[in-house]
């Protein structure tokens, strides 16, 4: 009989090609596990590795004596395709998150995230003080357009109650941008920081940038309506002044009346339509919420 | 002593083909090396009697189970237990199998398949579909008294436990079969021993079947209310079933990746824990899994978390205990997922009739007439 936590956990682990990162962080990571948890599992989904990376973590596996899930996907889809496979083959009562085999944080966090989740938190994640200037700018832009009470930065690991992840799955079936799903789920966050810097991703992350900011904000369809509507208003002060030289009994050319009225009332009506087919477009984005699906090539268990 | 048949294994296969014999007037000796019948797979297993809804991937079999369901039905319908709902489900993730196409298959089995809404049973979106179906449990307790009573009245059928053949060969058109103080002659042998099926082959020197070996863990629960007349199976790939044990009050849970504890890909079964069953079992020679001190512990942690992931916190269930039997799995049905019956006359074609047996049905018993009744 032991002390330990009774719940069931999952660790989900992103890797593509971080060979020489890979076993010390499942030793850090399983040491950690081992000493807090009766029962885990771990879940590595290996997104088209192409150098030694699943190699060293079957060296790692002969080791180890909880079940350990690898996902090989089909081809690259990239962090969050591949934690969404993960998180789906995920079994725990809580799951944690790694979207990097990098560890910039000291390894008790680990547990401390658990603790905080234990307090009543279903989403916990942990931050570095630290964030590039680009994701900087990113989030900034993000919390400004996004209604969601608390505002996204960056994370290093997150862990996640079973609770919460049937909610963020209630509210949609897919999570294009996993962490933007949990904010505006509603249920209750914490945050933990720690000294450091946030571990780099790679690839894809710009366009996925717009995606999320698409998504999850009204900031591409708040700009792009604001577009709209300030030509449209340009095109109505064009209106006036034709209407006001046309009354003036002013003729500045032959012809230029009335070749800028059929302007201005088009153009305004093109803008005025565009509008509202902004508008009914972001309405459909909001229902159909854009669905994504990945590939999976096999499923191994070790 | 001379017989007309010879039958290894006093699993249903076993006995079904005892009966048949016997019924005909025929003198057959059945050998098991257990203390009684039906102490292996044919008790330890899901206890499905099939209707074929589990081989979505392969529509010749599930046609077959279809057929055969009706029949094993009528036959033994007294130790099914019919009385619950029967639910299958896809899983939205890392299913081979959608709801659409889990309707099409079932249309073109011309099996039921009836519409739930998943959240019924269900988390959020753990499933795609769920469907309400026929399906039932045999209690193979049962079976096994209607097979002692069936056989008890049959004096030309000999009934001989703990007594595994020890010796087997051909002398000119007869199989004379040693085992323990048994010495016995037969033109006519059935080996219907499942797992033990390439143990037999391995002592006459014929080639194996294409097997690998599952050592599994069947788990009885008790369940809630909820869950009492409820049968739930997630399908098609890592997934779980927990659904009603014969008529014994329990449920088994069962699950993909939890179930086959080890796995040997030997022609004979070799398991690490073979070392540690203090010389009880070796490869050529299984001991009986559920009665060995060095059976693995159980993966109810597993098998139940991955369970209630699933299912909706009103179905519950809790943890009564384990049994454990070895499965052995044809090699060639494994993309398809059929496990179709084979039946595969082994030996000399001019010599005596030797015939090995193997289905993981319990259902396409039926299968064995052929043999039976057309080599008398």
């Amino acid at each position: 009989m032991t002390n330990k936590e009774k719940n069931f956990i999952s660790a989900v682990v992103y890797l593509h090609d971080c060979e020489a990162q890979v076993r010390p962080f499942f030793e850090a990571l399983t040491a950690q596990l081992n000493a807090h948890f009766d029962q885990y599992e771990l879940v590595a989904v290996d997104d088209a590795c192409t150098d030694g990376t699943i190699e060293a973590l079957r060296e790692f596996a002969q080791t180890l004596t909880k079940p350990l899930t690898v996902l090989h996907m089909s081809l690259r889809q990239g962090v969050e395709l591949g934690m969404n496979a993960g998180q789906d083959c995920a079994i725990g009562d809580f799951v944690y998150e790694f979207d990097s085999a990098v560890m910039h944080y000291p390894p008790e966090m680990i547990w401390q995230a658990y603790e905080t989740a234990l307090a009543g938190n279903d989403i916990v994640s942990v931050c570095p003080s630290r964030s590039r200037g680009a994701s900087r700018m990113f989030y900034r832009v993000f919390n400004a357009f996004s209604r969601s009470k608390a505002p996204l930065r960056s994370e290093a690991f997150r862990l996640l109650s079973r609770r919460g992840i049937n909610r963020v799955h209630a509210i949609s079936e897919d999570l294009p941008y996993r962490k933007a799903a949990y904010a505006a789920s509603g249920l209750a966050m914490a945050s933990l920081t720690y000294e450091g810097d946030a571990p780099s991703l790679q690839g894809g992350r710009v366009s996925l940038a717009l995606d999320s900011l698409a998504l999850y904000t009204d900031a591409a369809f708040r700009l792009s309506a604001g577009v709209a509507l300030a030509m449209l208003a340009l095109t109505v002060a064009e209106l006036i002044y034709t209407l006001c030289v046309f009354l003036g009994g002013g003729h500045p050319i032959e012809g230029w009346t009335t070749t800028m009225f059929v302007l201005t009332v088009g153009f305004g009506g093109v803008f005025a339509i565009l509008a509202i087919v902004l508008k009914y477009l972001s309405l459909l984005v909001d229902l159909v919420f854009k669905k994504q699906k990945y590939l999976l090539e096999s499923i191994e268990k070790l | 002593m001379t017989y007309d048949k010879i039958i290894l294994g006093a699993g249903l296969y076993g006995l079904y083909a005892a009966e048949k014999c016997g019924a005909l007037g025929q003198r057959v000796l059945v050998l098991e090396r257990d203390a009684a019948p039906f102490m292996r797979a044919t008790w330890i297993n899901q206890a499905r009697v099939h209707m074929g809804y589990h081989y979505p991937r392969s529509y010749s079999t599930a046609i077959k189970s279809a057929h055969y369901f009706e029949r094993f039905c009528k036959d033994y319908g007294f130790c099914n237990l019919t009385t619950f709902d029967q639910v299958y489900a896809t899983s939205a993730h890392f299913s081979w199998t959608d709801a659409p196409a889990f309707r099409r298959f079932c249309a073109a089995a011309n099996i039921r398949c009836d519409d739930l809404p998943p959240e019924r049973y269900f988390n959020p979106g753990q499933c795609d579909g769920a469907f309400l179906t026929t399906e039932y449990t045999y209690d193979a307790q049962i079976l096994k008294e209607y097979y002692l009573r069936a056989l008890e009245k049959l004096p030309n059928v000999t009934l001989c436990f703990g007594h595994a053949p020890e010796r087997i060969r051909a002398a000119g058109d007869v199989w004379q079969v040693k085992a323990g103080e048994v010495s016995a002659e037969a033109p006519f042998l059935l080996n219907a021993t499942y797992a033990g099926v390439n143990e037999v082959h391995a002592m006459l020197g014929f080639e194996p079947f294409g097997i690998k070996y599952e050592l599994c863990e069947i788990i009885l629960c008790t369940v809630s209310d909820a869950l009492k007349n409820v049968g739930i199976t997630v399908m098609d790939g890592p997934f779980f079933s927990i659904m009603p044990f014969g008529k014994t009050g329990y449920h088994s849970l069962t699950s993909v990746t939890f179930t086959p504890h080890i796995t040997s890909y030997d022609t004979l079964p070799t398991f690490a824990c073979q070392q540690e069953s203090g010389g009880r079992c070796r490869p050529g020679s299984l001991f009986n899994c559920n009665d060995c001190p060095a059976k693995p512990a159980s993966a109810w942690p597993y098998m139940s978390q991955l369970a209630r992931k699933y299912l909706r916190p009103e179905y519950g269930f809790a943890y009564s205990h384990s049994l454990y039997s070895m499965k052995p799995i044809l090699k060639a049905s494994e993309i398809d997922d059929s496990r179709p019956t084979v039946i595969r006359r082994m030996g000399d074609e001019h010599g005596p009739a030797f015939y090995s047996v193997l289905s993981g049905k319990i259902n396409t018993v039926y299968d064995l007439d052929e043999v039976l009744l057309h080599d008398q």
